[in-house]
């Protein structure tokens, strides 16, 4: 089951985007269950109990704004998973609204175009985060699953996990590990792969993942790295 | 050291930059050793030939039109000889022994043509450097229409705005005596010509750049005079460290091609969407296109009327791209015409 809230002041912008979804889980022939919040702060209270895949937040909320929400998310709750597409009734945004990493914006009047590209957008993307990575160390089998890897490293013959809160470690190289991971693992130094998905800014030479981790692209990499990355963002 | 000139020759007027260095160098190399040892130089007719031959020879090593390269080397032989032809001339007056009279030929024979070589070097910097500030000019000519463009379009919305706001007393009654009678329907109509007449129809993007707003107001609305209708979202930050100018170039020479492309298609489609991504601006501008287009050395030439502007414009861009770390891709299908542009562009942190 999807789940998908919507939080915006404005109780007829809310109402037409739970139509325009319900319309998309019909036509998709999906379920799709929608929240609602009136209020950042309902909507803050509540992050602890229900769980959410796709968030539409309206910029321009009167108490809380829609980047502080955002903020709270990403950085109080440590929540990188949830999609946020932001709303907003003008097509100028401030900075840090692009430091949340939103999937897309939305302007007023709402298209329903719009919303369903941002629902198959998020579909895709949760596809691909839900995915299982396996792997066995010291007789042991273990799980876990790929949107909570941010990158692997390599040192002689082990591997890292780097995962949010801990290190896994197993045998292994990563030339050999490449191929089988999904595309968006992409390999930057000889001993770094990273999971774009945790990717919060780069530059030519450089990549900032989540939790303010920087790592270097070694210079034979660093085009290849540039086209994947690229690739991978016009994908969208 | 003819050759060494010759070497500067070929770099003065031919693209340089895409040549195998190890290839060149053995070329010379060659050459150089051949004429030590195999041929000696003599003024024959006969050797005149071979020398104009080996110049147009040498011009294959660089990628060129065989027009120019036919003109570089009609040019680099023609210096050759009149500085041969001069020297001979003058030397006869002074010398009679052969042995000194061939060495001091020789020597004022290669000075001479070190000096010419130089001074086209020289005039050659100046050409650029006039095309370059020409190429400038355009473009801060471009900004200007852009900003005043962008000017009457605020004010313009703005008047918009005022007009509304003075007759919102007598709109809202109207409103209540509708609402009064239940004609949701006519409530409706009477928002919605509100609503398009408070919006200014010029006005395609205010992302709060002030650069990138007035240049894509003003391409946009050209666009929608010569297309229809053109799709087009922006969503950027309002602080991006990127030059003005750059952005003008690229964007610039980017719909500038894709309007005149589609201009001459049925379809007249035109997309434009700019974005920014984790440090990453990327532009993608799409456009319908006909017939072929004809491509070169990986490079697309235009087909434009005028040849001597002949791929300058994505070369530019090119350029602009390079500097900011950044790439640039070109894609074309089913009569859609793709560009996609990714570039590197840091936050500028407000004061």
């Amino acid at each position: 089951m999807y789940r998908i809230g919507i939080c915006d002041d404005e109780k007829n912008t809310c109402m037409e985007i739970e139509k325009m979804i319900q319309e998309y889980a019909k036509q998709n022939m999906t379920e799709i269950d929608v929240f609602v919040w009136y209020t950042g702060e309902a909507l803050c209270s509540d992050l602890g109990t229900v769980c959410i895949d796709l968030l539409f937040l309206d910029i321009e909320l009167v108490t809380t704004s829609g980047i502080e929400v955002g903020r709270y998310i990403r950085k109080e709750f440590e929540n990188h998973e949830i999609n946020i597409a932001y709303i907003s009734s003008k097509s100028s945004y401030a900075m840090e609204l692009f430091k949340i990493r939103p999937i897309d914006f939305l302007i007023k009047p709402i298209k329903y175009e719009d919303v369903a590209q941002i629902i198959e957008e998020a579909f895709k993307i949760s596809r691909r985060k839900n995915l299982i990575f396996e792997y066995h160390a010291k007789g042991i089998y273990g799980k876990v699953k790929y949107s909570d890897i941010i990158c692997f490293t390599s040192d002689n013959k082990k591997i890292n996990i780097i995962l949010t809160g801990s290190v896994i470690t197993f045998n292994g190289r990563l030339k050999e590990l490449l191929p089988s991971l999904p595309n968006n693992f992409i390999q930057i130094h000889q001993s770094y792969i990273i999971n774009l998905d945790h990717l919060s800014e780069c530059t030519y030479d450089t990549v900032t993942m989540s939790g303010e981790r920087i790592f270097n692209i070694s210079q034979p990499y660093r085009k290849e790295v540039r086209r994947q990355i690229s690739e991978f963002n016009w994908s969208y | 050291m003819i050759f060494y000139i010759f070497y500067k020759y070929m770099h003065c007027f031919l693209d340089t930059q895409e040549v195998n260095r190890r290839k060149e160098i053995s070329v010379y190399l060659l050459l150089v050793l051949w004429f030590t040892f195999v041929e000696s130089f003599s003024t024959s007719d006969f050797s005149n030939i071979i020398m104009a031959l080996i110049i147009f020879i040498l011009t294959w090593l660089y990628q060129a039109r065989l027009k120019k390269k036919l003109m570089v080397t009609v040019f680099a032989y023609g210096t050759y000889i009149l500085c041969r032809t001069f020297v001979t001339y003058t030397l006869t007056f002074f010398y009679y022994d052969s042995e000194i009279a061939f060495l001091v030929e020789q020597i004022a024979m290669l000075a001479s043509m070190y000096i010419l070589e130089l001074l086209t070097e020289i005039v050659a910097e100046h050409m650029k450097n006039i095309r370059i500030k020409m190429a400038e000019n355009e473009h801060t000519k471009r900004q200007l229409a852009g900003y005043s463009n962008q000017l009457d379009v605020l004010k313009n919305s703005e008047e918009k705005v005022r007009g509304l706001r003075h007759d919102l007393k007598h709109h809202l009654n109207e409103l209540m005596l509708l609402a009064e009678r239940d004609e949701s329907s006519e409530i409706k109509e009477y928002l919605k010509s509100m609503d398009s007449f408070m919006t200014y129809s010029r006005e395609y993007v205010s992302s709060g750049n002030t650069d990138i707003d007035s240049l894509l107001n003003l391409m946009l609305d050209d666009a929608k005079r010569e297309l229809g209708e053109v799709a087009c979202k922006v969503c950027i930050p309002s602080g991006l460290e990127i030059e003005p100018f750059d952005f003008n170039v690229i964007l610039g020479n980017l719909l500038d091609n894709a309007i005149r492309a589609a201009k001459q298609t049925k379809e007249k489609y035109l997309r434009v969407v700019i974005s920014y991504k984790m440090g990453m601006l990327l532009i993608h501008v799409e456009n319908s296109y006909v017939g072929a287009l004809i491509k070169k050395g990986g490079r697309y030439l235009s087909t434009k009327e005028d040849s001597t502007a002949h791929g300058m414009g994505l070369a530019n861009v090119r350029c602009i791209v390079e500097k900011y770390d950044g790439d640039i891709e070109t894609e074309d299908a089913n009569h859609l015409f793709q560009v996609k542009v990714l570039l590197y562009v840091k936050q500028r942190i407000s004061p």
